[in-house]
């Protein structure tokens, strides 16, 4: 490689450039898009949130009044604000429901994937029927849940109630404290064949020698899988809870979908951040209260994330 | 207390776990299932809780004595014919369909209903001679009501209950086949309900009037408004036209019409509250409703009989043993055969009444309808929603998405793969960064950015397949650079550098050596992208407009529009489901072996 000290910036910049050319080039249409889909929001959505930006001055694009915090004290704050009302609720329901999703689905992955590492007859055509709930649309598994946790004539409570008997009433699953589970199942259902992919295709990866040796040693099943594979997969399922808590911080298509089929309010247990975002911003056209909280609820992901990556990173080198 | 010995205990356990687990199949695998089993429900069945396919009604809307036959006709569709002495099934035949109706002549019965159309069925033999197909077309079906039928001279003419709906279809008696339709003057809110012929005029009951044609140049002749005071969706049937005197009969009484006057002369209840039907012999009047069988004089109100010895309860579905002497409370039907009464009812029901203060002496049982499954719900989807749009909307934004994501992340993976230059550290962080930033804080900048672009130069981004295919690529990308990433770099080095000590440049290595190898990762990545395309809705919600709209806001509208529809909602949802699930399916090997590259990379 070429001793690039004491070389000028231009030359330098000319010396790479002529070598990188072909990566450059590669790059470059994905940086445009990039930039202009990605960094020119952001850097406005940033700005939005300082602004006084509602159905009033919306024509007025940047130019709309600054007010500083004001819309951050809003949200936060003001009990006076229509945009407080509720933010509380949709607060505790996304921190309850975004680590219970995570645990839930992760879990029930690695359960499944450790009775599909087994070897039996049709285990390919499992698989991929137990991927099927995945492939299903998020809007899809919001509507039909809707419609199965239906309080009369859903088959959940006919299920549990007219045949099982489990139950002496049918419960209202949409309304009430029940929704934050009318939530959490069908998410946990949607995304688990995901996890179990994943963590699947890690325990065929670790090495067979370990289990050998360790049912030389005496040890049971609970003991290998906690000792073994836990640790071995460590890496997959890292990767999978921080992006399993970033998605489901995220969710909205399955909660929206769920509640009167995209056109009703989920309630005090069923509102998420994202909904709850989603309906100051565009059905009550207060744009800058809108961005205001999502830059919020990007600080605090900020913050989870690089507490995660720290501890990440001792396991693995990401990049 | 059995000894088992380590392998049988291994056996056993794995075992146990495999039914768990095949057991937990099933239960993952239900919602999916019960989403396409209710696609196929009747809205009913739906509504009122009903798990299973529900039996369509067998109710006897009417019957016909010919000599020694009887003939019934069920609302299932179905025409029986039974021996009138012997009171033995003869024959039958079924055309399933729904508001079936029909008209009696010499040779013939005519049965229209509002699923299939008109049939010609020859008398004695029971054979469909002619078929003509239903002439309302593109009307969800669940809209449409009672079909209405009558044949005269060498025409048969044909209507269908529908709201704003105001023609009259007329065929050609010999072969079915649709001569001419003629439209009626009437409002909007006007339903056609029933057809009868005297003289050389055609009578057309509406709910708000009485129509009177000429029969055969259908040329309108006269029009007798019904008043306030009549029962809108009651107008069953024109009974009877006596001298200069129309009987028409509603749900809550006889309304006599003077056809001079053509007016609403008097109405008349008889103490009845609903009447199912009537007969009329001379002075003598015969009314069956729901709380049994009544006989007065037409005239005087004179009470001749009150019998309330039909009153029974029977359940749905169930055959009750013919000899048994009880017909059911909701008597639809009756005629009169010599000094006996026929009554036919609800479920199936004939019974033969000789003695009208005892019971039936004898009762005949028709065929259980046929099991409602509603394959006509998809088609109705169709017809009550632009969803073709929708479908060919999400095809094409998401189609294309997947197209431009995909060649721009496979350039830039390859470069951030193979080339360490400066910059492609941030360049990979910057990806990853991506990721965290929640969706709506991209789009309301967009949304008003968009906006602001529409007002300053009249270019209207929001609305189009091009501004919302360009949002998703961009979106998308990240998350495909990151999952080529690993698929490229498990891709050895080695023979890039051969190529090069061959003599191509950079891009022939690229071209020519490395993509051909990627090429199972970039599909595995592309379909994952068409899948998550597929999947948006946020975007798609507030940046599209009525002519781009994708499948999920099209499902949000519908729902706005017609609430509880939930056979439609899980037809749409099937319908939105099935084409990822087949494309998964048949690829389903490039997708896991290109998602999990990332891994198993360690």
């Amino acid at each position: 490689m070429l001793n690039t000290t004491g070389m000028s910036f231009w030359v330098k910049s000319k010396y790479y450039y002529n070598k990188y050319k072909i990566a450059y080039y590669f790059i470059l249409p994905t940086m445009i898009a990039m930039i202009l889909m990605h960094l020119f929001p952001i850097v406005q959505g940033l700005y939005m949130s300082f602004l006084r930006l509602n159905n009033f001055t919306l024509n007025q694009y940047l130019g709309a009044p600054f007010v500083g915090f004001d819309n951050f004290y809003d949200v936060m704050f003001n009990p006076s604000s229509p945009m407080r009302i509720g933010i509380y609720d949709a607060v505790r329901n996304t921190i309850i429901y975004s680590f219970l999703v995570t645990i839930g689905q992760t879990a029930v992955g690695m359960i499944v994937a450790l009775m599909l590492s087994n070897e039996f007859k049709g285990r390919g055509l499992v698989r991929t029927l137990f991927m099927f709930s995945w492939i299903v649309p998020t809007y899809v598994t919001g509507i039909l849940w809707g419609f199965m946790f239906q309080q009369s004539i859903g088959i959940i409570n006919i299920i549990l109630v007219d045949w099982l008997h489990l139950l002496a009433q049918k419960p209202f699953w949409l309304v009430g404290v029940n929704s934050i589970w009318a939530i959490i199942i069908p998410t946990i259902w949607r995304f688990w064949p995901f996890s179990m992919l994943m963590l699947l295709a890690g325990i065929q990866n670790v090495p067979q020698s370990l289990y050998d040796a360790a049912k030389i040693d005496g040890a049971g099943k609970w003991k290998t899988f906690w000792k073994i594979t836990w640790p071995m997969l460590s890496p997959v399922w890292m990767i999978l809870v921080l992006f399993g808590m970033i998605y489901n911080t995220y969710s909205f298509n399955i909660v929206i979908m769920m509640f009167g089929n995209g056109a009703g309010f989920p309630g005090k247990w069923g509102d998420l951040m994202m909904t709850n975002i989603f309906r100051n911003s565009f059905m009550r056209w207060d744009f800058g209260a809108g961005a205001a909280t999502s830059v919020l609820l990007l600080l605090v992901m900020i913050v989870i994330v690089n507490f995660w990556y720290k501890h990440y990173k001792k396991t693995e080198e990401i990049f | 207390m059995f000894k088992i010995n380590y392998y049988q205990k291994e056996k056993l356990l794995r075992n146990f776990f495999l039914v768990l687990m095949f057991a937990f199949l099933i239960i993952n695998s239900f919602p999916i299932f019960w989403m396409m089993f209710s696609s196929f429900k009747n809205n009913n069945d739906i509504l009122s809780g009903k798990v299973g396919f529900s039996r369509a009604k067998n109710d006897v809307i009417g019957m016909e004595i010919a000599g020694k036959d009887l003939y019934a006709f069920s609302q299932d569709g179905g025409i029986a014919k039974y021996d009138v002495d012997s009171k033995r099934s003869i024959g039958g035949v079924k055309i399933n369909g729904r508001d079936v109706n029909y008209y009696i002549d010499q040779d013939y019965i005519y049965l229209a209903n509002s699923t299939k159309g008109l049939y010609k069925i020859d008398r004695r033999s029971l054979i469909v001679k002619a078929k003509a197909s239903n002439p309302v077309t593109g009307v969800d079906t669940n809209r449409l009501g009672n079909t209405s039928i009558i044949a005269y001279d060498d025409l048969v003419v044909f209507t269908i209950e529908l709201e704003g709906m105001n023609k009259i279809f007329i065929y050609d008696k010999k072969d079915l086949t649709l001569k001419r339709t003629v439209r009626l003057n009437t409002e909007h809110s006007s339903f056609i309900r029933s057809l009868y012929v005297d003289g050389d005029k055609l009578y057309i009951g509406t709910n708000k009037y009485i129509l009177v044609f000429n029969k055969s140049t259908f040329i309108e002749e006269k029009r007798i408004d019904l008043g306030e005071n009549y029962y809108p969706a009651g107008v069953q049937k024109i009974k009877q036209i006596k001298g200069n005197e129309l009987i028409l009969l509603v749900q809550n009484g006889l309304y006599f019409i003077n056809l001079n006057k053509a007016e609403v002369e008097r109405r008349k209840d008889y103490g009845v509250n609903l009447f199912e039907d009537i007969l009329i012999e001379g002075e003598k009047l015969f009314i069956v409703s729901p709380t049994g069988l009544r006989i007065v004089n037409m005239n005087t109100e004179k009470l001749y009989l009150d019998s309330n010895n039909l009153v029974r309860e029977l359940k749905d579905g169930v055959i009750v043993d013919p000899k048994s002497n009880y017909t059911s409370g909701e008597a639809t039907n009756l005629i009169a055969n010599g000094d006996e009464l026929i009554i036919g009812s609800s479920y199936g029901r004939i019974s033969f009444m000789k003695d009208l203060k005892a019971k039936p002496y004898y009762s005949l049982q028709l065929p259980l309808g046929h099991r409602l499954v509603m394959v006509e719900n998809y088609a109705d989807l169709w017809k009550n929603i632009d969803f073709g749009l929708y479908l060919r909307n999400s095809i094409i934004i998401s189609g294309f998405t997947m197209l431009f994501a995909m060649i721009l992340a496979t350039l830039a993976s390859y470069a951030l793969v193979r080339f360490n230059f400066p910059g492609n550290k941030a360049f990979g962080v910057s990806i990853l960064a991506t990721q965290m930033i929640p969706q709506i804080m991209y789009l309301i900048p967009i949304f008003i950015m968009f906006k602001w672009i529409s007002d300053v130069s009249g270019v209207s981004i929001q609305g189009t397949h091009g501004g919302l295919t360009f949002i998703y690529t961009a979106f998308f990308v990240p998350f495909s650079i990151w999952i080529l990433r690993s698929f490229f770099a498990s891709i050895p080095v080695e023979l890039e550098e051969s190529a090069r000590v061959d003599g191509c440049n950079a891009f022939q290595v690229f071209w020519k050596i490395t993509l051909p190898l990627a090429i199972p990762g970039i599909v595995a990545t592309g379909i994952y992208i068409f899948l998550q395309a597929w999947d948006e809705l946020m975007f798609a919600w507030i940046l599209t407009d009525s002519d781009t709209l994708t499948i999920p806001i099209g499902i949000r509208l519908f729902v706005g529009n017609y609430q509880n529809r939930y056979d439609l909602m899980m037809a749409a949802a099937t319908v939105a489901t099935l084409p990822v699930l087949l494309l998964f399916f048949l690829l389903q090997k490039h997708i896991v072996k290109g998602l999990t590259a990332g891994a198993v990379k360690g």
